[in-house]
């Protein structure tokens, strides 16, 4: 008995002033839980109000026969296909290979938890999202201080277009592994910032773009680090192009072709030229002509450059920028504007910009309530348009 | 020079890492594509890779009618609906045009779709007819393949249930390339012998000529 005790004694026992400073920390988060929150109840509750009451929109009938099937709706049958029957490029037509792997993987594990392919994407971008908000605020902190960091965290919680951070879309996860691969950075482990940035570039391409900031944190450091940690910090800044290789890899293994990205895009009709963001003006009163929705991207690539230029009056350093600016603006020289409004979601220098455009108490409060309503609004246009 | 050494080193292994990483990641938890949709796609690919189909055909009982089926449209019509297009040219004298969308289908006495031209259009291969209709198969539903024999070779059967027809294409065991097509319907069906020909510089010219006969 006495041996025992002698033994339960010489146990580890918890730190009550480890466990305090964690419930501190929790805390301390509360209000950046409580915008995810509001943020994602008005995305919910709108999918909810258009299941319930139209408007029905081009969503199939298998969609509105779900509470939140409007979450689930458009590329996101892509990502479903891809967890359940895996890459097939099926030649002259839009087909799965154009969409990138992190997102169906994690999707394919969470369905083998036994949820349903649907609700296991919403889930997934949700929580996500929660993450997301705690790594960017944590990174902005970091960078631009306090204030500037919690108005960023609240507006991208509640930013209009963020609807699609709740959809089985991957944006929410990709901002996240942006984001934690900043902050590991920053604090010096590039292991963790490698593991991020690759995971980032496997989730979407934009991911790739990771890699400009932490070249410029690399730098920053190179004076501290050991050989061997420069050697992480060099390999963490290339980690986004490495394992976006292992894509083609992957494809050519199961499909017999390493291009087959590439030739799943060209059916979606998006191919990069030189003067593909020229060619996409001259063409955008046809594309406005044939969807007039495009007006809402173009809107939003315009917005996004004011923020940039918003966020560098804050402070924000170049290579985020650049970065930011490489998301927003590349995708236009594939001679299309469509989508820039979700693309622009992955850079965390246009929340910067938002929250430098909020430092007046009055404006702050304008742009969360108006955040807010046109959050609702958006999330009831899905029906009509792709995000 | 050692430690630039160490650092190209540990970089290398870092981004080595990542590649394979990525690479376990994928090939441990998708799924690879059904070998039945593999073979589908390839057949696809085959039949978009071929600017003409010639054909030998017959309907139930009927006689055998040779037809050329060629892809697009020589008028000065926006690309994107020409490319959809398919002109059948038979040697009954006979010409169908096909023009998607709309399915719109000429030279068969209305423009109404009836399962007899399209039963036609089928037979003859015309690529922009049969390869949609796989492609669909394949995106929305398990595709089905079954060992055959068709035209007194094996075969592949791929089995096309559609809304008007219940096509199947016969596709060579090793390369699975089109090769013979059947079709059936409530009121007509057929087998058919195809023959791709590869798309050629000469297309657009053909295609007038084809029209004007």
């Amino acid at each position: 008995m006495t041996g025992h005790a002698a033994t339960l004694a010489e146990l580890p026992q918890p730190d009550p002033e480890a466990a305090s400073g964690a419930v501190a920390r929790l805390r301390g988060h509360a209000w950046l839980v409580g915008w995810w929150a509001a943020g994602r109840a008005v995305v919910l509750l709108a999918a909810l109000a258009v299941h319930l009451f139209g408007p029905r929109g081009y969503l199939d009938t298998q969609v509105r026969g779900s509470a939140f099937g409007l979450l689930d709706s458009w590329d996101a049958s892509w990502y479903r296909m891809i967890a359940r029957s895996g890459y097939l490029l099926v030649p002259g037509r839009q087909s799965d290979p154009a969409f990138f792997p992190l997102f169906p993987l994690l999707l394919r594990i969470v369905h083998r938890l036994g949820l349903g392919y649907g609700p296991s994407g919403i889930l997934i971008s949700n929580v996500a999202l929660l993450v997301a908000l705690v790594v960017l605020y944590a990174l902005t902190r970091e960078l631009l201080g306090e204030t500037i960091a919690r108005r960023a965290t609240v507006y991208a919680a509640i930013f209009p277009l963020g609807y699609v951070f709740s959809m089985t879309y991957p944006e929410s996860l990709v901002l996240a592994l942006i984001a934690a691969a900043g902050i590991a950075a920053l604090r010096g482990r590039w292991v963790l910032a490698a593991a991020c940035a690759g995971g980032a570039a496997l989730a979407r391409p934009e991911g790739i773009f990771v890699a400009l900031p932490l070249a410029a944190i690399a730098w920053q450091q190179r004076r501290t680090l050991t050989p061997a940690g420069r050697g992480l910090a060099v390999g963490a800044v290339a980690a986004p192009a490495a394992a976006l290789a292992s894509f083609p890899l992957y494809l050519n293994r199961v499909l017999d072709d390493p291009l087959a990205w590439s030739h799943a895009e060209h059916a979606w009709g998006r191919h990069f030229t030189p003067l593909g963001i020229v060619d996409a003006f001259e063409q955008l009163p046809a594309q406005v002509a044939k969807n007039g929705w495009v007006v809402r991207d173009v809107v939003f690539l315009f917005v996004y450059l004011v923020l940039l230029v918003f966020a560098r009056r804050a402070g924000a350093p170049w290579p985020w920028l650049a970065a930011a600016l490489a998301v927003v603006v590349l995708p236009a020289f594939s001679v299309s504007f469509m989508s820039i409004g979700r693309f622009g979601l992955l850079a965390p220098p246009v929340f910067w910009g938002l929250a430098e455009a909020g430092r007046d108490r009055r404006a702050d409060r304008a742009i969360r309530a108006v955040s807010l309503a046109l959050l609702a609004a958006a999330t009831v246009t899905v029906p009509f348009v792709f995000p | 020079m050692r430690r630039v050494l160490l650092t190209i080193a540990v970089a290398c292994a870092v981004a080595a890492g990542a590649t394979t990483a990525g690479w376990g990641l994928q090939a441990a938890i998708l799924p690879p594509p059904a070998q039945s949709a593999r073979v589908a796609a390839n057949a696809v690919s085959w039949l978009l890779r071929s600017g003409l189909v010639e054909s030998a055909y017959r309907i139930g009982s009927g006689p055998v009618v040779h037809g050329d089926c060629l892809q697009g449209w020589p008028s000065a019509r926006p690309r994107r609906s020409s490319s959809q297009a398919a002109i059948l040219v038979l040697d009954t004298g006979g010409t169908l045009v096909y023009l998607r969308p709309g399915l719109r289908v000429f030279g068969a006495g209305g423009d109404e779709p009836s399962p007899l031209p399209l039963v036609q259009l089928e037979l003859g291969g015309c690529v922009n007819v049969v390869a949609p209709r796989i492609a669909q198969v394949i995106q929305t539903t398990h595709v089905r393949v079954e060992r055959s024999f068709a035209a007194g070779h094996p075969a592949l059967a791929i089995l096309v249930p559609t809304r008007l027809t219940r096509l199947t294409v016969y596709v060579t065991p090793r390369t699975f390339k089109p090769f013979a097509i059947g079709v059936g319907s409530p009121r007509y069906s057929g087998l058919s012998r195809i023959w791709l020909i590869r798309a050629a510089a000469s297309h657009p010219a053909r295609s007038r000529e084809m029209v004007a006969e």
